[in-house]
């Protein structure tokens, strides 16, 4: 087995909502369970999916792996070591490119500044004809003219933006990148381009990357293994081939059959995603599972198999029943 | 012509817009039918004119004087002959549109019930009467505990349930056509299936027709009898969609297909679409796709139109076509 570059133990995020007031005083305030005692390692040089639909959990979790937000319970280790140790280090070897760069490029500055910037803050590249060079280096491996540097992002298009995302995410040479949904704001045509930009990248450079999708094709495509997510806790992990050709959690056969049906046909998960403050006892997924048994009510399934290849069901430890 | 008229016929449609580039055309000359109870699909990426199009073609596009040209029929009746008050009253009873973003169609301050009512009323259908068919039409889509949903606001219900409440407002007076733009992009993939399998039941059991706008082809595959391609403001290739999906006559709709990822990047990287869609204050004529396309030549840089190809079929690529 590859070692373990990032690894999350058990981790959990819950937010506290707002409640009405003076209910605080009589009560404990209810909590967002976005993410629930998920334990999940990225390999060095691997490209891990992480699928499930809206409110599963899947952007917070990437936001963990960064430390972008302290998770509530459960440690976040990278490379062998705790990245709190020195969260600046950290910082120049772990970083992030957004779905959406319309609003994650600042729209006063330069594409050349934006840039820039990472250098400066990290202090990489010591002089400004160093940091103009590395400028130049970083758009022309991204596919963009160096000449780009003088734009500013609304010059350009969706796709351009997305490479200047990807650019400055790269600029102090990361080890490890989560990518949010990086292609959703893209066209169709452009989004071949980015995914094949992304694996050219990750080859060359050695990365390692956290992969956030609702597309499933692509997901299938671009990653070595797949984590399924529902409700903030992971139903499934597996290679991406094993995955698509034959998921076990119904969860994620559901997924797969929306995502993959040639005809128009009802998805076979009835009802709505429930709660993250009030989530299901048991088995989250329990009240939509065809295969739901008393025991799924009862008892929370625990992740069977290895940090690689695992399932949560109790279909798949002992029954339902 | 013997065959019998279409329901909706769409001749020469063109439409210009100001805009702060300079004018554009989003619609040159689009021209389409649709059967009574036909599902057509209509596929472009952002910028196509797919939607100002689809607008302009029920007269719903503001301003209304954006249509420059084209014949627009409709069960008999010329569109572009009739007034404000006959449009209205047309789009009220017997063509109906959803759109992608239900929380920005619904109106907050209402209850589902009362918009729903309200719809049915103004066609003077009685307060009981219409709260009737509210109720049987929220069960027809499924609704879990439809009474309750009544009395709810937009905001107390999820994006699936939001959507399946517009279809319902669209379908309160039983159109016989229905326009839906990208209904299922803003939501997760069981529940974009749940809406198209409902969208699928509808138009068999009502026989409605439906006009699908979406940049996402599976979405056309499931639910379309034909499918017309759009590229820079023109229809570039239309026809059954099993055969255009399966053997594509334009290059656009053939690298369009092979751009979708199918097996893993160990099989090479994606086959691509170079370039960006172009800029249609900038549009040269000839094909708007020429410059994109592995098979251009001098021959492109005549104007393209739509020819028939085969059964059905139609093409706007002069290869396709000699």
């Amino acid at each position: 087995m590859k070692t373990p570059l990032l690894e999350l133990a058990a981790v959990s995020k819950h937010y506290e909502v707002a409640a009405a007031p003076l209910a605080g005083l009589l009560s404990e305030r209810p909590k967002v369970r976005a993410v629930e005692g998920v334990s999940l390692s990225v390999a060095q040089g691997e490209i891990m999916g992480l699928v499930g639909e809206s409110g599963s959990g899947k952007s917070t979790l990437g936001r963990l792996a960064l430390l972008l937000e302290p998770p509530t319970a459960g440690s976040v280790r990278f490379a062998g070591a705790d990245p709190q140790a020195d969260l600046n280090a950290f910082r120049r070897r772990a970083q992030m490119v957004f779905q959406d760069p319309q609003s994650s490029l600042n729209r006063s500055k330069t594409v050349g500044e934006i840039l820039a910037m990472p250098l400066q803050v990290h202090d990489v590249g010591a002089s400004r004809v160093a940091r103009r060079a590395r400028v130049a280096e970083l758009l022309t491996s991204v596919g963009l003219r160096a000449d780009a540097a003088t734009r500013y992002p609304h010059e350009l298009s969706g796709g351009q933006r997305q490479r200047v995302g990807i650019a400055r995410a790269l600029a102090i040479e990361p080890a490890f990148i989560v990518l949010d949904e990086p292609t959703s704001a893209l066209d169709v045509s452009i989004q071949a381009q980015i995914a094949n930009l992304l694996v050219e990248l990750q080859q060359r450079l050695a990365l390692t990357y956290l992969f956030i999708s609702h597309d499933l094709r692509l997901v299938r495509w671009l990653c070595d293994r797949v984590a399924v997510m529902y409700l903030g806790r992971i139903v499934e992990t597996g290679s991406a081939a094993a995955l698509w050709q034959a998921p076990r959690h119904p969860y994620a056969q559901a997924l797969l059959a929306a995502a993959t049906a040639e005809r128009a046909a009802p998805s076979g998960i009835g009802g709505e995603v429930p709660s993250p403050i009030a989530p299901p006892p048991g088995c989250a997924f329990h009240p939509r599972c065809a295969f739901a048994g008393p025991r799924c009510a009862r008892e929370v399934p625990a992740s069977r198999g290895d940090a690689q290849t695992n399932v949560a069901c109790h279909l798949y430890d002992g029954g339902v029943a | 012509m013997l065959e019998s008229e279409p329901l909706f016929r769409v001749r020469n449609l063109t439409t210009r817009l100001n805009t702060e580039a300079g004018a554009i055309v989003p619609s040159d000359s689009v021209s389409f039918d649709i059967a009574a109870g036909e599902v057509l699909g209509l596929v472009g990426e952002s910028g196509s004119g797919k939607s100002v199009t689809a607008r302009a073609s029920v007269r719903l596009q503001k301003p209304d004087d954006a249509i420059k040209a084209g014949e627009l029929w409709f069960a008999g009746r010329d569109l572009r002959r009739l007034d404000a008050a006959q449009l209205r009253e047309l789009r009220a009873s017997e063509i109906a549109m959803i759109v992608q973003d239900p929380a920005a169609a619904l109106n907050p301050v209402m209850t589902v019930g009362a918009q729903l009512t309200r719809v049915a009323r103004e066609k003077g259908m009685s307060e009981q009467d219409a709260a009737a068919r509210a109720l049987e039409l929220l069960v027809q889509l499924r609704i879990a505990d439809p009474t309750r949903r009544l009395a709810a606001y937009p905001h107390e219900l999820s994006g699936g349930m939001r959507q399946r409440v517009l279809i319902a407002l669209a379908l309160m007076c039983k159109p016989k056509l229905l326009i839906a733009d990208e209904p299922t992009t803003a939501l997760d993939v069981t529940v974009e299936a749940d809406i198209l399998s409902l969208l699928d039941a509808l138009r068999r059991d009502l026989g409605m027709a439906m006009l699908l706008i979406s940049h996402n082809l599976s979405v056309v595959a499931r639910l379309c009898d034909r499918v017309a391609v759009m590229y820079a403001g023109r229809l570039v290739e239309i026809g059954p969609t099993p055969s255009v999906l399966a053997d594509p006559r334009h290059p656009y709709t053939a690298a369009l297909l092979a751009s979708v990822p199918r097996g893993a990047k160990a099989d090479g990287p994606l086959p691509a679409i170079p370039g960006e869609p172009p800029d249609l204050a900038r549009l040269a004529p000839g094909c708007g796709f020429r410059a994109r396309c592995a098979q251009a030549g001098p021959e492109c840089e005549k104007p393209q139109t739509l020819q028939q190809v085969g059964d059905g079929r139609f093409s706007a690529c002069w290869r396709a076509i000699a």
